[in-house]
């Protein structure tokens, strides 16, 4: 088993790389995220919740008893 | 001072495509969950397939062998069943998250219409066996054209309508159907370029390890990019509205998506570990792999923890228990593919029934779980009637629960169990335990037989719900939402050519550009690299020192400016495979054939490769002998990068459900493969005992009597074969009365062979083809 093939120099760099590369992206957009401000994070994270016309819509924020699906038929 | 109201809009949402999609998407899951079941129950029971067994006799059929129905199962769970709840979901939740109607009710009604006609197509195709011989890339290349015109309209449609909407926020379940349109775009273009050489015909551009490798690029992403992103949207969207509360962390959300778009795209050549595939490779997907259990879990979380208040109601709302079972096993799912990506742990698993427990835990549980719950959530909303009953819908979570658990329990089992099996070596390490492959297949016949009671269970739960949603919509009024936004007025906040032409951009562009300079070339390139890395890095933190403010808003900008976010998650994906892929293209055929090339086919070996592929043997026989003794002490030698060089498509293979075959040429007779074709249990007849006596043992292999029938297509070899030499075979440059001539003469050989042991086959029968292409495999030359 010793002749397999050895990488050329060039293909273990693009490891280095391309792990660099990714870990800077994503230590950025962590970084990002996590100085969103906090009202900006919980407007976007009610936005399905926020719909125009909507008969699920909540319609307070801390109440959890709005029941939007209608009761089923059978059961 | 009064400020006059912003203007409003009246929208009415665009709901019968939704409708249509969700209706399609529950008829063809009936259909790709029976075919599992049937192609499970095959596996254990020989007699219905390839046939049907009565009065004592097996009648063949040869359009249902295991080896053309599995790709018809596959293709219609993921495109038929997964692509059209994906699309429904996605129309739907768009509409309403951009706050408008989609742009182009004709492009909807394109969509869905050609990709119910390619549905059928596929339908059609498969069990003739036309295939192109890659996994979940097997159709034809027309229908290639047709999926990719199909795609590039949702694509319009898509984006046309985020280009029209009154919400200039987008949300983070966009960001996933954005990265799922771009990704699956690229993936699919790449991994199904072909010479056609006929109209239904076409041999892939890519051979031997580049095309191992495009492939899995292409699998685990389509894993990643068409089963995961798109459903991961729709987790962002449903369960807030499911549950009644907002997602439990945005900023999770946000970094879930961008480390799964980023990671992602490296980890597909953990598919191909321990094998022929460059070392450096095999250790970039299996660090990339380890490196998804993070974001993937984090996601998993935030779609549990959405749910935090909300868990009393898990007694009584079946959609509730549907999206959590979904999620935990997204989170199983994910947690399982980076254990496997673990190369000594992948040297147990692969090629066995832990793969396919893996998958099937992500597909049962994530997929068809969150399709269910999706589907019981937006039934009542599109007819305007309440669901039949909710009493049926929790009796289609607990059964199709325990079909989940039965199926995924037996699987790791018998993965675990037939690894352990196939790698053991006796006390002093000199021999295989469990020489007989058949003896390891014996062993897990009672799991696989456990896995198509699962499957069946998990069905009987999806017709449930088929019957429950008919019941619900039969006779119903449909009701598409018309709702009053208020009008955009403003455009996107930077234009396109604002989301590139910027510093952050330019900068880091700059700076990747010198830093390959540097790293990857020599004299006037090194230094020039070296130097520009520096010089940019220093001008960039100056500038940003300076004005640094609006780089920030520039981020943000671009968050909500759907073209430029494309581009860059187009980027991001792009580089992602781009660094993979060149390289190989690029040193393949030069350096690293490992000191072995494949020997150039005869025309009548090249035909029974095609009728091979055509027959889907890949599915059940590898050509792939990894760099473990185990597997080199049962099959051979370990296999060379090339060996398969010339293989258009390469046929490597992901299952062993019967042994390796990358060096069955001359090991056993011709007489011995005709009967096996005839009867594969009259000849693979050895191991040990059935488990249950009416489970039968030995091979499960479906008999082939219809090769020795048809004839081989000579007519169609010319046209290969100039195909292939475009490609790089070095096929000599033959007349068509050469080619036929050759045919003839190795045909008339193999019979008269044949004949001496009272064998009668037609010389030119399709039997006769695929002996002779089954008796070169492992045949190369030594190269210095």
């Amino acid at each position: 088993m010793g002749s397999r093939i050895q990488p050329e120099e060039w293909h273990a760099l693009i490891q280095v790389l391309a792990f660099l590369l990714c870990f800077l992206a994503f230590l950025y957009f962590v970084i990002r995220a996590v100085l969103m401000k906090k009202d900006t994070a919980g407007k976007l994270a009610s936005m399905p919740l926020d719909e125009p016309g909507d008969p699920d819509k909540r319609t307070h924020p801390d109440k959890e008893d709005s029941e939007p699906a209608p009761p089923a038929r059978h059961g | 001072m009064q400020t006059s109201p912003s203007p409003t809009i009246s929208i009415t949402y665009n709901d019968r495509v939704v409708r249509q999609f969700m209706l399609a998407a529950i008829l063809w899951g009936v259909v790709a969950m029976t075919f599992g079941a049937i192609v499970a129950f095959m596996l254990n029971f020989w007699q219905i397939n390839g046939g049907i067994y009565l009065f004592g006799k097996q009648w063949s059929i040869e359009w249902i062998t295991f080896g053309r129905l599995r790709p018809l199962h596959t293709n219609a769970a993921i495109f038929a069943f997964v692509g059209n709840m994906m699309f429904a979901g996605i129309y739907h939740s768009t509409q309403r998250l951009v706050r408008a109607r989609l742009a182009s009710d004709w492009l909807s009604s394109i969509h869905f219409w050609g990709w119910q006609a390619i549905i059928v197509a596929a339908a059609i195709t498969l069990p003739l066996g036309l295939s192109r011989g890659k996994e979940y890339a097997e159709l034809i290349w027309p229908l290639n054209v047709a999926v990719t015109v199909i795609w590039v309209i949702f694509a319009i449609n898509f984006f046309w309508t985020l280009a029209r909407r009154n919400e200039p926020t987008l949300y983070v379940a966009i960001w996933f159907y954005i990265a799922t349109i771009i990704t699956v775009a690229l993936l699919y273009v790449v991994n199904h370029l072909s010479l056609p050489t006929s109209l239904l015909h076409s041999y892939p551009v890519f051979g031997g390890v580049q095309d191992a490798l495009v492939q899995w690029w292409y699998g685990h992403n389509a894993v990643a990019f068409f089963l995961t992103t798109p459903i991961l949207g729709i987790m962002y969207y449903y369960v807030p509205k499911a549950v009644n509360r907002p997602v439990y962390s945005y900023r999770l959300s946000v970094i879930h998506f961008w480390s799964l778009v980023f990671i992602y795209i490296w980890a597909g050549p953990h598919h191909l570990l321990n094998t022929a595939l460059p070392p450096w490779l095999q250790y970039l997907g299996m660090t990339f792999s380890l490196m998804l259990w993070a974001p993937s879990w984090g996601g998993m979380l935030n779609g549990l923890l959405t749910m935090k208040g909300a868990w009393d109601r898990m007694r009584e709302d079946p959609i509730m228990k549907f999206f959590a079972v979904g999620i935990t096993a997204y989170g199983m799912a994910t947690f399982e593919g980076p254990l496997l990506a673990i190369k000594s742990v992948n040297a147990l698993g692969h090629y066995t029934d832990w793969i396919i427990g893996h998958v099937h835990g992500g597909t049962l549980g994530w997929n068809g779980f969150m399709a269910a719950g999706m589907f019981y959530w937006l039934a009542p909303r599109l007819w305007n009637r309440p669901l039949y009953s909710r009493s049926l819908a929790n009796f289609h979570f607990w059964i199709g629960l325990v079909g989940i658990l039965l199926y995924v329990l037996a699987m790791w089992v018998s993965g675990i169990t037939q690894g352990l099996m196939l790698n053991a070596l006796n006390d002093s390490g000199t021999s295989l335990a469990y020489s007989n492959f058949l003896e390891t297949l014996n062993a897990i016949r009672p799991l696989m037989f456990f896995r198509a009671i699962g499957g069946t269970l998990y069905l009987i739960g999806f017709i449930l719900l088929a019957y429950n949603i008919y019941r619900t919509v039969t006779g119903a009024e449909t009701v598409s939402t018309t709702v009053e936004v208020p009008r955009r007025t403003e455009p996107d906040q930077q234009g396109f050519k604002g989301s590139l032409l910027n510093p952050p951009v330019i900068y880091t562009s700059l700076i990747i550009i010198f830093a390959c300079m540097w790293m990857l070339g020599g004299g006037f390139f090194l230094l020039t690299g070296l130097f520009g890395t520096i010089f940019t890095v220093l001008l960039a933190i100056l500038h940003f020192q300076a004005g640094g403010r609006r780089w920030s808003q520039w981020y943000e900008k671009l968050l909500a400016n759907s073209l430029g976010f494309t581009v860059l998650t187009f980027a991001s994906v792009a580089i992602g495979g781009a660094i993979q892929i060149i390289p190989t293209v690029m040193v393949n055929r030069a350096a690293n054939l490992e000191g072995r090339i494949q020997r150039v086919l005869t025309p009548l070996e090249l035909a029974g490769r095609d009728i091979y592929i055509a027959e889907g043997c890949y599915n059940c026989h590898s050509q792939m002998i990894r760099m473990l003794k185990p597997d080199v002490m049962r099959y051979g030698d370990y296999s060379r990068l090339g060996e398969s060089i010339y293989d258009y498509p390469f046929q490597w293979g992901s299952r062993r459900i019967g042994p390796d075959l990358a060096r069955e040429g001359g090991f056993r007779s011709n007489d011995w493969h005709f009967d096996h074709f005839m009867d594969p249990r009259a000849i693979s007849s050895a191991g040990s005992a059935a488990a249950l006596p009416w489970m039968g043992h030995g091979s499960n292999m479906p008999a082939y009597p219809w090769l020795a029938r048809k004839k081989i297509d000579v007519d169609a070899l010319p046209s290969k074969i100039r195909t292939l030499r475009t490609l790089g075979v070095p096929f000599p440059d033959w007349t068509e009365d050469e080619i036929r001539a050759q045919v003839e003469a190795q045909a008339l050989e193999i019979a008269r062979d044949l004949q001496s042991k009272d064998r009668f086959l037609e010389p030119n029968s399709q039997m006769t083809a695929v002996i002779a292409y089954l008796q070169q495999l492992g045949l190369n030359e030594e190269v210095r």
